[in-house]
């Protein structure tokens, strides 16, 4: 069978002309076919492949003087993306607050709700802590490489190792195990000893720059550094040099979600109403004392949190009053702290009443929400009441500050006297997620770690 | 004011001067034209005579009249796509009309139809060795919602799933499966040969709170066409058809070709289509809530759900003079959804001209303008979304399923403002055996989404603003020259060259103000607090290629061809591409020993590599400029690296293509294999090493492999009744080959793991689902795919029938199985403690009962507050869908002064069937259509598509 063949040009369908003087048109054919070859080679050859988009920044220009503000500020960001998480979680994990229905809020699983922080969840709070601890070693370095021997006495070089001590403490009280720059599983201590260092470097930096609230925060944070590094000595001498009224905040900001002051953003009715300090110590402490460390309220309008509990139903929905709007800032040091790190030193020397009077110095000073009267003094008659008021005023003392986590794992792994929350079956430290066994060859994927109380 | 511009653009264009001028002595020529098959008239047959520029259409009855024709002897010639052309000798007297009919027989393989889409600048069908799908779309009898729907379940391996039912809400659309896990699988479009934005508009979300405030929907940019607009649409599926395009093109190619004048008197075509759609029940009945008797089957949401109406009114003119053909087009909409806040009005022009400024050189410049407003109702998984708090019941953000508490929500403003504007110029000349043709390309996208929740807002007391303002423009070059030269022994060769370059620029600005300060109409500057966002972007690929088709008596035809490409996207030490192509096609049929009895047959194979590249940033490492607490900051945007370059996706098909019993069967068959070498995956780095996001490396390796199939058969043809019955399938298996070491991991929640599919995953399975027993949960790798997230098996039916008195009756359906979605809103409102969950009414009544133990192992983790979790809520997708049913029928004696009129009626998704265990929603919904995410297959807190009944009619005269 044979077909004839087709259209040659579908687009010309009604214009195929024949009848036209050849001559001229074989010359205005030639001068059209080379204008049209002129416009093919322009089409490719006028285009520049080497594209200069704006926006990102090229990694080199973190390296000019002309930055260095920005890349100080860019460890505080970090790290209060980081802070905001672990602060958060643990609150629930060590009983400062009670869920309220919202499971799923800020990826809380069930089983976090309930006190246990498994691998598969902790994904987060790992990866924004890890992150805030590089980009301040990342910070420090590129101001050590740039600076040169201005290092000693630059402001933001000192502000920048204040950062880098902090993301350090984050990494220490929080983990068990830490890992550093893809390496293998080393104990927390590692943690402490680069954040002692940096803290120490901070106040020489500090100190020779001139900055005395760096120096005098530098001092607080290596204070609690070296608690868990066995060092009360050191410590007590670094307390000693913060006064009561001192207090080192962490910005926060409502204008970017990472910035929010989350224990307020999740605890609020913005809606999540996912929190409540119902059914924990602070619920009848508070309702008892009117202590103003650990105020809370309730509304008519919302009695409970936003969703039933199975088992329990509706929880009330008290909630917090401490960080009273979305950009409250965070204490991170405080020289009310170093008044009970102060005690818990003597305690380990078995000075009661030493430690009972620091411990009720912090109290005095404050008046009750209910009737302004001052706050009644805790009383010891042993070793170990001083002892369990120690933990519970430092419980109170740093509600909701992202360190009851810390506190409870190293009174319970030291085995200290006293009473406090019951950590039964709840975690004492955060495991290694699974996104770091999953990448880091160095990490066993069943590396076991995470101890319960 | 949207509509008086919109009447000032139409009236300008419209008023363009129009006619033709006799000159000399003249007569008529007039006839009709036939399908030769049953004697059925053919509208839209192009009737011209070829040397004297006189051309016209025939109308619904098939006739045609040709008036001024000079007296004499002329050739005239009929054709339309799909049938055999045919000429006749004609001798025109003076002053008199001249008889002449055409029988034109259907050309079931097509085999001399022009096809351009992947051809170094046009070819006929014999040519080419792929797959080439040309949907006639000026002869689809049912009236098109828009281009998405219209393509939808069309052709084998074209694969378009609706997101959801929500006003404009785009589709996801698929070529032969996913061929990129990082840069989206959606294909290139063409319109006229100029390139255009094809793919979804942003997706606009407050900036309050980490989910997305809004609609939570995305309109597709390949809807801004007027369908009404399209003569055709070609489709070329993989690289073996798409190698010219070069470097972005592995997914395939959609080109769209509207309408053009033709010589001869103004032929006007006014239309109107009235609609209306409806949501139908998408949740197991059982249940009701509240004091409206809120219904389980639709998730309690049927009282905010109505009967959208919707209408549209369309007017266009065609023909031309003497070197001029135009071809003018206006269009309004007037959508209401189903959604309460739903609506959009939509205005469209375009003009084609085709004229020949010099002898052999035709231009055709082509224009067109949309006007899009749309509004929103706040949905998806969102806390202030309706879906989400009415799904939820008591358990939502309100603390109550009170209607007048979630009513509120409607207070939530959401509009999208779009403005395109396409332009093309495209010129040709050919002489003798040398063709050039340049296409140069403008399109711009422009697109305004805005929110606002005014102070006192109930879900946002503060009240915010914000506005987003995307600007897309691509510009295009395209120089193709082709020159054909005969060889010894039989041969002809053509040689073709050319060069292309495509620079897009995309440009977006972002406010947000929040805590506004009462009462009035705000902007963002109302805001006490503001933060603003830019983001420029320009994406350069430039490339040349040459081709050679080795023609050999017209029946054997080897073509070889390699393009050359660059992107400004590639990595600093990469350098250019290269993509090489093979392709042979044989008619069998036309050998001298194939008698006529057996039919046409051709063979054919393609064998062709494309790309994908990698995206602006992707390869340099970068620091985002950000802020802490109000002071200058950077963090960690991207890794970098600079040996980044695009995927390539190498695909090799074959087939054959048959006709037999006078055309009245015919088939075709293609095997396709597809595999992906240096895919892009986003590869998690080390988290302790400073929590670095997901860095493109060229590190996988994917297949894709299927065949399709399409038999057509005229079961029965006769003047007064006729039947067309045809059948598509296409399959598709995905699997990854290669992960370059790197673990397995999610993407648009899809699980990537070397040796399977691209997966839908859980990290736990309930291995015993339906016993009434206690669940036995697996955590084995091997048990955690549950199977593939995108079809393996899609399956097309259609029917014509036609009817006496012209009638016309078109049917088809659409069948998509093998793979399974993850359904979200059940474990988000389990967890929160609804206990009137439709899939858990069940299990509630037998606790509640104390019969425990009837209660099934799926409904004892899935519906306990404690044990919910998404990992439960997978299920297979399989569904069949009625996609339409159209009836059609002439009136024209109806309306007088016409020459012919067109009465339509039509359903659209009428009916779903779907698996058992998919017990909520419909499997066709979910994911985004969005760029990157475009890939995903989850159930979110939407509605399904409605189904659509509409009322069209058309006149012309």
């Amino acid at each position: 069978m044979k077909m004839e063949r087709g259209l040659e040009s579908k687009g010309a369908w009604w214009r195929s002309r024949s009848a036209r003087s050849r001559r001229p048109e074989r010359r205005k054919n030639r001068v059209t076919a080379s204008l049209m070859l002129a416009m093919g080679v322009s089409a490719l050859g006028g285009c520049d492949l080497d594209v200069t988009n704006p926006g990102p920044v090229t990694d080199e220009f973190l390296n000019d003087p002309l930055a260095q503000p920005a890349l100080v500020n860019t460890i505080g960001l970090a790290y209060v993306a980081a802070f905001n998480r672990v602060a958060y979680q643990q609150t629930v994990v060590t009983r400062e607050l009670h869920f309220a229905g919202q499971t799923g809020f800020a990826g809380f699983s069930f089983d976090a709700h309930l006190g246990r922080l498994d691998s598969d969840n902790v994904d987060v709070q790992w990866n924004n802590t890890q992150r805030a601890r590089w980009v301040a070693d990342d910070a420090v370095r590129r101001l050590r490489e740039g600076l040169g021997d201005s290092f000693s006495s630059n402001a933001n070089a000192a502000r920048a190792l204040l950062w880098q001590g902090y993301a350090y403490r984050l990494m220490g009280e929080n983990w068990c195990h830490g890992v550093i720059d893809g390496g293998e599983p080393e104990p927390s201590a590692v943690f402490f000893e680069r954040a002692e260092e940096a803290f120490s470097e901070a106040i020489d930096v500090g100190s020779g720059a001139g900055l005395d609230d760096v120096v005098t925060a530098a001092r607080a944070g290596r204070a609690s550094v070296r608690i868990w590094l066995d060092d009360w000595s050191g410590a007590v001498a670094d307390a000693d040099e913060v006064p009561t009224s001192f207090v080192h905040q962490l910005e926060t900001s409502t204008l970017e979600e990472d910035q929010y002051n989350r224990v307020f953003f999740g605890s609020s009715n913005t809606p999540w109403r996912a929190h409540s300090t119902w059914n924990t110590f602070y619920e009848d402490y508070y309702l008892e004392t009117g202590d103003p460390r650990t105020s809370w309220d309730e509304d008519p309008d919302f009695p409970f949190g936003n969703a039933e509990v199975t088992g329990i139903g509706q929880v009330p929905w008290f909630f917090q009053t401490k960080y009273p709007t979305l950009d409250a800032p965070y204490p991170l040091s405080k020289g009310t702290e170093m008044r009970l790190i102060e005690a818990e030193a003597r305690l380990r020397e078995n000075d009661r009443e030493g430690a009972m009077e620091l411990i009720n110095e912090v109290r005095t000073g404050l008046s009750s929400d209910h009737d302004d009267s001052p706050l009644p003094e805790w009383e010891a008659d042993t070793l170990e009441e001083a002892w369990t008021h120690l933990k519970r005023e430092r419980g109170i003392e740093l509600w909701l500050e992202g360190r009851r986590l810390g506190d409870l794992r190293r009174w319970i792994q030291e085995g200290t006297p006293g009473t406090t929350d019951d950590m039964t079956d709840r975690s004492l430290c955060y495991p290694i997620p699974r996104g770091e066994r999953q990448q880091n060859p160095n990490v066993p994927l069943d590396f076991q770690e995470a101890p319960t109380g | 004011m949207r509509s008086l511009q919109f009447l000032s653009i139409l009236s300008s264009l419209l008023l363009f001067p129009l006619g033709t001028v006799a000159q000399g002595p003249s007569g008529t020529v007039a006839g009709t034209v036939v399908d030769q098959s049953n004697g059925q008239p053919l509208s839209g047959v192009q009737v011209f005579i070829p040397d004297g520029d006189l051309g016209t259409l025939t109308n619904a009855q098939g006739r045609f009249i040709l008036v001024n024709v000079p007296a004499g002897e002329h050739t005239l010639r009929a054709e339309i796509l799909g049938y055999t052309p045919a000429s006749r000798t004609v001798t025109v007297g003076a002053e008199e009309t001249t008889q002449v009919d055409f029988s034109l027989p259907v050309e079931a393989l097509g085999l001399d139809e022009i096809v351009v889409t992947g051809t170094a600048g046009q070819a006929r069908r014999r040519e080419v060795g792929n797959t080439v799908e040309q949907l006639n779309m000026d002869r689809m009898s049912e009236p098109m919602v828009n281009v998405e729907s219209a393509l939808q379940g069309q052709a084998p391996g074209v694969n378009i799933l609706q997101t959801s039912g929500t006003i404009g809400a785009g589709s996801q659309i698929r070529l032969r499966g996913n061929v990129s896990v990082a840069m989206g699988s959606q294909p290139l479009v063409y319109v006229d040969g100029v390139r255009v934005y094809g793919e979804a508009y942003p997706s606009m979300h407050g900036r309050d709170a980490m989910s997305g405030r809004g609609a939570a929907t995305a309109s597709s940019a390949i809807n801004d066409i007027n369908p009404d607009n399209i003569e055709r649409v070609e489709i070329v599926k993989g690289p073996a058809a798409t190698t010219l395009y070069g470097t972005e093109a592995s997914a395939g190619v959609i080109q769209i070709f509207t309408k053009r004048g033709q010589t001869g008197d103004a032929r006007w075509t006014a239309q109107t289509r009235q609609g209306f759609a409806k949501v139908q029940p998408f949740a197991p009945k059982g249940a009701t809530y509240g004091a409206e008797d809120r219904k389980s089957e639709f998730l309690y949401i049927d009282p905010w759900l109505g009967n959208g109406h919707w209408q549209q009114y369309g007017l266009s003119v065609s023909g031309g003079s003497g070197d001029l053909g135009y071809f003018l087009s206006g269009a309004m909409e007037d959508n209401q959804a189903v959604l309460p806040n739903d609506k959009e009005e939509r205005y469209s022009v375009r003009g084609n001209l085709d004229f020949e400024p010099l002898p052999g050189l035709n231009v055709q410049w082509n224009t067109s303008f949309t006007s899009d407003a749309i509004q929103r109702t706040s949905m998806g998984n969102n806390a202030q979304g309706l879906a989400l708090n009415a799904y939820r019941l008591d358990q939502n953000y309100f603390g109550s399923g009170d209607k007048e508490f979630l009513d509120q929500i409607l207070e939530f403003e959401i509009t999208e403002d779009i403005t395109r504007f396409t332009t093309g110029l495209n010129a040709r000349h050919t002489a003798g055996n040398l063709s050039n043709r340049f296409t140069l390309g403008y399109d711009v996208a422009n697109w305004e989404g805005r929110q606002v929740r005014r102070f006192g807002f109930i879900l946002f007391e503060r009240g915010a603003v914000g506005n987003l303002r995307w600007t897309l423009s691509t510009l295009s070059a395209d120089y193709v020259g082709s020159y054909a030269f005969d060889l010894p022994a039989g041969l002809r060769s053509t040689f073709s060259w050319g060069a292309q370059s495509v620079t897009e620029t995309r440009n977006e600005v972002e406010g947000y103000g929040e805590d506004l300060p009462g009462p009035g109409e705000p902007t963002v500057t109302s805001g006490a607090n503001r933060l603003a966002w830019e983001n420029r972007q320009r994406v350069v690929t430039a490339g040349g290629f040459v081709q050679n088709v080795l023609d050999i008596a017209d029946r054997y035809f080897l073509t070889l061809g390699l393009r050359v490409d660059g992107n400004s996207a590639f990595g600093s030490d990469f350098g250019l591409q290269a993509y090489p192509k093979v392709s042979g096609s044989y008619v069998l049929s036309d050998e001298e020993f194939w008698p006529d009895a057996w039919g046409s047959v051709r063979l054919r194979g393609a064998y062709g590599h494309a790309g994908r590249a990698p995206g602006a940033f992707d390869a340099v490492r970068t620091w985002d400029p950000a802020s802490y607490a109000g002071s200058s900051a950077f963090q960690p945007r991207n890794l970098g690296n600079p040996n980044l370059g695009p995927e390539r996706t190498k695909e090799a098909e074959v087939g054959l293509e048959t006709s037999h019993w006078d055309d009245r069967i015919s088939s075709s068959f293609t095997y396709y294999r597809q595999v992906t070498e240096d895919a892009l995956f986003d590869v998690q780095q080390v988290p302790s090493n400073g929590n670095w996001p997901s860095q493109l490396e060229n590190v996988g390796k994917l297949r894709n492999s299927g065949i399709e199939l399409s038999v057509d058969a005229s079961i029965l043809e006769g003047p007064a009744f006729g039947w067309d019955a045809g059948v598509s399938l296409s399959t598709n298996h995905s699997r990854v080959l290669d992960m370059g070491g790197a673990p397995p991991f999610m993407s648009n929640d899809m699980r990537i793991e070397e040796g399977k599919p691209l997966c839908t995953w859980t990290p736990r399975r309930i291995m015993n689902p339906h016993e009434q027993a206690e669940p036995v949960v697996s955590t084995d790798p091997d048990d955690l795919c549950h199977g593939p997230a995108w079809p393996t098996h899609i399956l097309q039916v259609r029917n014509t029938f036609d009817l006496p008195g012209g009638i016309g009756l078109s049917a088809r359906g659409e069948f998509q199985g093998g793979h399974y979605s993850l359904i979200g809103p059940t474990s988000s409102a389990v967890g929160r403690g609804n206990t009137l969950w439709p899939v858990c009414l069940e299990a509630n009544r037998l606790w509640d009962e104390g019969r425990d133990d009837e209660v099934k192992a799926w409904d004892r983790l899935r519906c306990r507050q404690s044990t919910s979790s998404s990992d439960w809520n997978v299920s297979p997708a399989d569904f069949f869908k009625i996609r339409n049913i159209s009836l059609t029928a002439p009136v024209a004696s109806w309306i007088p002064g016409t020459s012919d009129a067109t009465l339509s009626l039509s359903a659209r998704n009428i009916r779903l069937y779907k698996d058992p265990d998919m017990e909520l929603f419909d499997p066709e919904m979910g994911g985004s259509n969005w760029g990157p995410e475009s890939g995903s297959r989850r159930i979110r807190e939407h509605i399904p598509a409605p189904m659509r009944f509409s009322a069209q009619l058309q006149v012309n005269w």
